[in-house]
């Protein structure tokens, strides 16, 4: 599932196909490598997020176990009850959730602590979210960013200008204050993670709140997010979670394999491998093709990495 | 005479009115089978055929042309008015409620409505059709008899005697007309529209033995082969027809009807007696608009028949060549009207009035064409009021306006119900065809797309025994899930198996349509995914779309061009929509 290590890369027998997530342009050195085997690279990453292919799309299927166990760690450590309870010891108050970029994950997210008797809100930069987030029962958090296109074609989010991003950190610090619970799942493809939530804005939040960044893997989009660790700051835990769909391993891997299937079914014809690079989903995810970096953004990441290189080697 | 037009100017245009109100209130879903009763309805053209068939024409050079005619107009529109009925009511009798809901689904019931009889013994719908006809002949033979013996005895008593007849035929006009519109009301609900049919099809057989005691009609020989010829192959028609070929039947029963409409106008026209300007104008009318509705409606059958390519045919200079061909016959019907003389040139306007009828159609794609069936049928209602006027018959006057009034709205509803303008429909065609094949072919691909009424809904909900519930994302923008539920919880209670079919990619994320139904406590185990529950879709009565377009949308599997070309999409059979 994971890309295989330098060591491993070599070990791969030249022309083979390796179906894999290599996120090629966070990792060039790998992809070099592949290319130098001869190696048929594809990445799940990669697969064009059209219809025909969505039972091939393992992000979203991992996402989905991501989702769903982020909520299930928010509230095992979250020091309340998610449900309202009117009882005869008086009532309890259900949490307050905040999901912060509504992607597969956080609709997901959305949906189960909605299960767990929250009261959930959904946060996106793109506005066509908001009628996702309201048909799943939850309540949208409006702020106008005075940006349009805060969308690419395959439907993940861009990123926003510097100004923007300021004002929107502001604006979400005021609104984050009320919640007990925030779950961050914003992504833009092929950068690091936005920066959502500040410093100054979790020592803010009540004693108690609990944030879970699912981007954690992509630098976190709360600053105090450690990577795979979980840490409390005046009294505010932050989970950055590495891999959660390997906690919820058995739908994960199930999803996962039927994932591979559809795709691997793609890309064999007659019994035997045949790379077909007029199909826009195979062409989409090739990244290595007969020795040749094919992936655009891999290749011009590439280039310029080797430019740069070449300065610094000249400088 | 001048009176008595404007009378006829009355009832033409009241009976118009009552046409537009009548027609307005019948659901889409009766859209076909009022189609096919309108056009059994403009079989009136019959009691007009009948007059010249029968009549004296002793005294007439030629006058064995006007009584061939006569009988070709006789047979023709028998067989209109027998066929359209039959097939009507078979075609109604599949609505029909039934407390055995097996056969009634699967197989119309065919009791015969034509031989007036009709009751509810579907058993043995032969034998009734046979001995309906026996009584009907009999009937007939009675009328002639009675006649004869009258004009044996005639001398002195006769002038009374004719009194008599013209009362009677005054009250059976006026009783068959009632029938008629009531007739017409019936089909505004399922629940009575065969019963309505029935009514209708009593009337038009008392204005037609009505008709027979007309004094004018002396002659019953051809008369009776007319009609024996016109039963049976009306009856052959309307019983042997499969259901699926009505709109075809109906194109070219209605064709009968106009030829006969054209005919009666010919002979009008041979016999050539004293003809005042207002009566040769609406003459003119008749003979046009019946010979275009001919050819029109036989160029209709053909394409629906699959006889000539369905596809618009068009070609260069189209336009110029229906405007010179219509302004022409607009000419020689405007010299005719204003020489007031018998001219040769008639012959030419009724040639190129059916030439006109063949430019009319030609160019109009298949999918469009029950709607300009039910517009042909306007024509061919006016062809018969016109007739009407000719003949100064008054239940003509009020059939054909009925008929045409209720035609062109009908053709106007048609239009609404398939999302289409009627100029698109009728000019369309004629103009640039954008796109040609892709929008043709497209066209023929979707079907015809019906929109029904809530009451329809209710309907067939109540008469299925097994409903598929497909949700989309439409269904959780509109957090209709719970409307959803309720709907198929009380369905269940009513023994109607419910279930849902859960698309792969419904919806937003994965798991959507699961998380919002079991919002709604819909029980797991009616869940099914698509593999599961595709082999059920053939055996389901109804299919509930709610908010899920792309992933019901055929042109998943067929239009490369589709976005979602080769993506699954469900097997599909009864598309049933819903505005939930």
């Amino acid at each position: 599932v994971q890309r295989p290590t330098a060591d491993e890369a070599t070990r791969i027998r030249e022309g083979a196909v390796l179906v894999s997530f290599l996120q090629p342009v966070l990792n060039l050195d790998i992809v070099r490598l592949l290319a130098a085997r001869k190696i048929n690279a594809f990445s799940m990453d990669l697969i064009p997020r059209i219809s025909r292919a969505q039972s091939m799309d393992a992000l979203s299927s991992q996402a989905t176990a991501s989702g769903y166990k982020a909520v299930l760690i928010a509230a095992q450590s979250l020091s309340k009850f998610f449900p309202m309870l009117t009882t005869a010891a008086g009532t309890i108050f259900a949490a307050k959730v905040l999901v912060l970029g509504a992607g597969v994950a956080g609709l997901q997210a959305i949906a189960t602590a909605r299960r767990l008797g929250a009261v959930v809100w959904g946060y996106d930069v793109r506005p066509a979210v908001k009628e996702q987030v309201e048909s799943l029962g939850a309540k949208f958090l409006q702020f106008e960013l005075g940006e349009k296109d805060t969308e690419d074609k395959g439907g993940y989010a861009r990123q926003l200008s510097a100004e923007t991003q300021q004002r929107q950190q502001q604006w979400l610090a005021d609104e984050i204050k009320g919640f007990d619970v925030v779950i961050t799942t914003a992504l833009i493809p092929g950068r690091p993670a936005p920066r959502l939530i500040t410093r100054a804005t979790v020592e803010q939040m009540r004693a108690g709140s609990v944030i879970v960044d699912l981007a954690a893997e992509a630098g976190g989009n709360c600053e105090l997010t450690q990577p795979g660790q979980t840490i409390e700051h005046n009294g505010v835990m932050v989970h950055g979670p590495l891999n959660l769909p390997s906690t919820a391993a058995v739908p994960s891997s199930q999803m996962y394999a039927r994932n591979i299937t559809s795709f691997v079914t793609q890309l064999v014809k007659n019994g035997a491998v045949a790379i077909d690079l007029s199909d826009e989903v195979i062409r989409g995810a090739l990244v290595t093709h007969q020795g040749e970096i094919v992936h655009e953004g891999a290749k011009t990441a590439s280039a310029a990495d080797t430019a740069a290189r070449h300065t610094g080697e000249s400088a | 005479m001048s009176s008595d037009l404007e009378i006829g100017l009355y009832i033409f245009m009241l009976a118009g009115f009552l046409g537009y109100h009548l027609i307005t209130r019948v659901p889409p879903l009766l859209h076909t089978p009022l189609m096919s009763a309108t056009n059994a309805i403009a079989a009136i053209s019959l009691v007009g055929s009948l007059v010249v068939a029968g009549s004296d024409y002793s005294h007439v050079p030629h006058g064995w042309i006007c009584v061939m005619l006569g009988f070709a107009a006789v047979t023709c529109s028998t067989t209109n008015a027998v066929g359209g009925f039959l097939i009507t009511d078979r075609m109604l009798g599949m609505f029909k409620r039934s407390d055995d809901p097996g056969r009634a689904r699967l197989q119309p019931s065919r009791d015969p409505a034509s031989s007036g009889s009709a009751g509810g013994w579907p058993s043995q719908p032969h034998a009734l059709l046979i001995i309906g006809a026996a009584a009907v002949g009999i009937v007939i033979a009675a009328i002639i008899w009675w006649k004869n013996a009258q004009g044996v005895g005639a001398g002195g008593e006769s002038a009374g005697h004719a009194g008599l007849h013209s009362q009677a035929l005054k009250y059976s006009y006026i009783i068959s007309a009632a029938m008629f519109i009531l007739g017409l009301k019936g089909l505004s609900s399922p629940r009575w529209a065969r019963r309505g049919m029935q009514l209708a099809a009593c009337g038009m057989l008392l204005a037609v033995l009505g008709t027979l005691l007309d004094e004018k009609i002396v002659h019953f020989t051809w008369i009776i082969i007319g009609f024996v010829i016109g039963s049976v192959v009306g009856g052959a028609m309307g019983l042997q027809i499969p259901m699926t070929a009505v709109p075809q039947r109906t194109a070219l029963s209605h064709s009968l009807g106009a030829l006969a409409a054209c005919l009666v106008g010919i002979a009008e026209f041979v016999r050539y007696e004293d003809m005042n300007r207002v009566r040769l104008t609406a003459l003119d009318f008749e003979v046009i608009v019946g010979a275009l509705t001919f050819t029109g409606s036989l160029i209709a059958a053909a394409k629906l028949q699959e006889l000539l390519p369905g596809r618009p045919i068009t070609y260069k200079g189209q336009n110029l060549l229906s405007a010179i061909v219509l302004s022409l016959v607009t000419l020689i019907a405007v010299y005719l009207v204003v020489g007031q003389r018998a001219s040769p040139l008639f012959y030419l306007m009724v040639f190129l009035a059916l030439l006109f009828g063949l430019l009319l159609v030609i160019p109009i794609g298949a999918a469009d064409m029950p709607t300009v069936i039910a517009l042909l049928n306007s024509y061919g209602g006016l062809a018969d009021a016109s007739m009407g006027f000719v003949l100064m018959n008054k239940i003509q006057i009020i059939t054909g306006s009925l008929d045409g009034t209720s035609g062109f709205l009908l053709a106007l509803l048609m239009c609404r119900a398939m999302n289409r303008s009627a100029m698109n429909v009728l000019f369309g065609a004629f103009g640039k065809v954008a796109s040609e094949d892709e929008a043709a072919r497209a066209a023929e691909a979707r079907g015809t797309v019906r929109s029904i009424s809530h009451e329809e809904t209710a309907v067939l909900f109540e008469n299925a025994g097994s409903v598929i519930i497909v949700p989309g994302y439409g269904m959780a923008v509109a957090q209709a899930q719970h409307a959803v539920a309720e709907l198929a919880s009380i369905l269940r209670g009513r023994g109607i198996e419910v279930k849902y079919a859960i698309h792969p990619v419904a919806g937003r994320m994965p798991g959507h349509m699961n998380v919002l139904l079991a919002e709604a406590n819909v029980p797991y185990d009616q869940l099914c995914e698509m593999e599961e529950i595709n082999p059920s879709f053939p055996q389901a009565d109804i299919v509930l779309v709610v908010g899920a377009n792309d992933v019901t949308n055929p042109a998943a599997k067929t239009n490369k061009s589709s976005p979602l070309y080769a993506c699954r999409s469900w097997k599909w059979t009864v598309p049933a929509r819903s505005s939930c």
